[in-house]
């Protein structure tokens, strides 16, 4: 039997950083005006989808500060008071990470309902954080919401493919 | 030993926990601290988003491009007849024009034309449920100023809520903590503009609403001094228990937007809590 070589300890730094890389990437483009109204007025939060899936599987990689940095820089660049992206998705993290051993071992659609479950839960603080601050609850963050989870499956696929291409030899 | 590394994983979640609701408090407590991070990050920022944004304007402007060919033909007759207008209308404006200068002249009237105008990118949109701000790509190196108009190709679209360097955040007509001094052209009636977070903004008339109707055109009155009266913003679009108002320029795909550089010297809200005021 062949025994595979030694990977390089900066290459694993590297691939170690890949989701945090690819979270600051998708939070960079969502903010990008793509002159299209439907996709601003329920733009998917797609970091959520992703902190949900690495919460599930390799927590490690996306410990509770990133989490809160990359919800700080939505934060930033969308203009909204700082902490509330960060604690919504410290919030998606927890749920995944502490209920990973039970949802390992169900199917896709039961992992979908917790993400919804948790989603709901930081949608509801977020529209109350931002009624007290005089922002009514209308339409748009409704939009968002089913945006996000019917892009969910999407995403969840995407980042398996990820985690098995590039995370799983050696790292 | 497991329960120990459970306890201790708990209280690491619930230290970021009230960490974010720390930031929270703090960012809407004091919005000078928001600027300050805003100032720092945004600009920064801004170079990063001229290079993401290439590849989309790039895209915006080969699709426009296509649309235009496409309905060149048509409207080139459309143009043809809308010309012979417009050149009887233009004679009668010269008139006009050089009757108010005369005017002008004889009552020793002084002008309001200290407005230069930036030309400005949009760099981003907030792209959040709750608020419509997007940054644009001029700060107060170019001479933007806080609570200025910002203009798009047919009205005005928003004004600049703060101003890093480099760049510089809109609050648009339909975020809801605008308010904007607005008059009704055809009867001269005064009202505010409030954004209701949809395309149509709200109309709140000060004086009666008995003889508004849809259709009718409205301007910035000036009331306030903060923006120039006259500035084209909308057309009432539907009056019932309220009257809702479609702004003349699109706001959710601008890309390009006009600063409309005059000295503000009337009373900005600080109201606004997202990045805060001044």
């Amino acid at each position: 039997m062949e025994l595979s070589k030694p990977q390089d300890p900066r290459h694993i730094r590297f691939k170690l950083a890949l989701p945090t890389v690819l979270l600051v990437l998708v939070v960079l483009l969502s903010q990008i005006s793509y002159d299209v109204s439907a996709i601003q007025r329920g733009m998917p939060l797609i970091a959520g989808g992703l902190i949900f899936y690495w919460g599930l599987f390799r927590p490690d990689l996306v410990p509770f500060a990133v989490c809160l940095g990359v919800g700080l820089l939505q934060d930033i660049l969308s203009g909204v008071p700082l902490g509330l992206h960060g604690l919504g998705y410290i919030l998606l993290r927890q749920v995944a990470s502490s209920r990973r051993q039970y949802l390992h071992a169900r199917p896709f659609h039961v992992v979908w309902l917790f993400f919804i479950a948790a989603f709901a839960f930081w949608a509801l603080i977020e529209g109350f954080v931002m009624s007290a601050l005089g922002y009514p609850f209308g339409s748009a963050p409704i939009a968002r919401f089913v945006a996000t989870v019917l892009v969910f499956p999407l995403v969840y696929s995407f980042a398996g493919r990820f985690h098995h291409r590039y995370l799983r030899q050696g790292v | 030993m497991r329960s120990r590394s459970r306890r201790r994983r708990t209280v690491v979640y619930l230290l970021f926990v009230l960490t974010a609701l720390a930031l929270m408090a703090v960012s809407v407590r004091y919005p000078a601290f928001n600027q300050a991070v805003h100032r720092y990050t945004v600009d920064r920022m801004a170079v990063v988003y001229k290079i993401l944004n290439a590849p989309v304007s790039f895209t915006k402007s080969v699709g426009r491009a296509i649309g235009v060919h496409v309905a060149t033909v048509q409207k080139n007759k459309m143009l043809i007849a809308e010309n012979t207008k417009l050149r009887a209308w233009r004679a009668e404006a010269m008139f006009l024009r050089q009757e108010n200068d005369t005017l002008q002249e004889l009552l020793n009237m002084v002008s309001d034309n200290t407005v230069t105008p930036i030309t400005a990118r949009v760099l981003t949109d907030s792209n959040t449920p709750y608020s419509r701000t997007v940054l644009i790509s001029a700060g107060y190196h170019d001479g933007v100023q806080k609570g200025q108009a910002v203009l798009g190709q047919r009205g005005l679209v928003g004004r600049v809520l703060f101003v890093g360097a480099q760049s510089s955040r809109v609050l648009l007509l339909s975020d809801p903590n605008t308010r904007i001094p607005v008059k009704v052209l055809e009867t001269g009636q005064m009202a505010i503009l409030r954004g209701k977070n949809t395309r149509y903004p709200e109309l709140i008339l000060t004086e009666g609403d008995q003889t508004i109707q849809p259709g009718m055109h409205l301007v910035t009155s000036g009331a306030g001094g903060i923006f120039a009266a006259g500035l084209p913003v909308g057309t009432v679009h539907q009056v019932e228990a309220t009257v809702r108002v479609r702004p003349y320029n699109s706001l959710t795909n601008l890309d390009l937007v006009v600063v409309h550089n005059r000295p503000v010297e009337g009373i900005l809200s600080d109201a606004h809590h997202l990045v805060g005021g001044d």
